[in-house]
């Protein structure tokens, strides 16, 4: 499986609501952010939830965003961070 | 923080909704929450394999958000897990009812 983002990479996180199980948390979908590592290689848990063997594996990355581009009128510090792991399906490059 | 309400978010995906403080308190498990964990685990990812995470995870998400918000956590679990095995057919609704009533009336024989 070839990872397509590297650490230091901006992404944008798909704004797109399918229905059915998704992992990837509402409030940070339309979000950009930085890969902060790549995580690995996992079935896919979307279509492990409804008994499927989830395969390809599909990558999951770790992905670093300021807190104040997540949340509006974010009061805290500048450099305050959230990491959200979210795979590779769900990123664009940014 | 505000949250325009958005009709297809989940009522189970929650993050940054504001809840207030979070209780740090730590309860002790009751016994059927002890005994339902241990039957999701031997019949989990980890033992028989009958069912994944990932399911129970669906389960939750598709159960309603009337059942959903009126269960706790264990409930939860635990009814999660009984529609997986419903879906699987295990078993079927009406074998469980038949099965609970009957234990029930076994606990109030000894009871009396």
């Amino acid at each position: 499986m070839s990872n397509n983002f590297a650490p230091g990479d901006s992404v944008k996180v798909r704004q797109t609501h399918p229905p059915g199980h998704r992992r990837t948390p509402y409030y940070i979908r339309g979000k950009v952010g930085q890969i902060e590592r790549v995580c690995g290689d996992f079935p896919n848990p979307e279509e492990l939830a409804y008994g499927f063997d989830g395969l390809p594996k599909k990558t999951l990355y770790r992905v670093r965003f300021r807190q104040k581009d997540v949340w509006e009128n974010y009061s805290g510090a500048e450099t305050d961070t959230v990491d959200v792991d979210i795979y590779e399906h769900w990123l664009l490059p940014a | 923080m505000a949250d325009k309400e958005d009709p297809r978010r989940g009522y189970h995906d929650i993050g940054g909704k504001d809840f207030g403080r979070i209780d740090p308190e730590v309860t002790e498990m009751k016994p059927w929450e002890r005994l339902s964990t241990a039957i999701s685990n031997a019949l989990g990812a980890a033992g028989r394999h009958i069912y994944v995470t990932d399911e129970s995870r669906r389960a939750r998400e598709q159960m309603g958000e009337p059942l959903y918000s009126d269960l706790d956590y264990y409930e939860r679990s635990t009814e999660s897990m009984k529609m997986i095995f419903v879906e699987k057919g295990l078993f079927t609704e009406k074998e469980l009812d038949e099965r609970m009533k009957l234990i029930a009336e076994r606990m109030a024989e000894i009871r009396n």
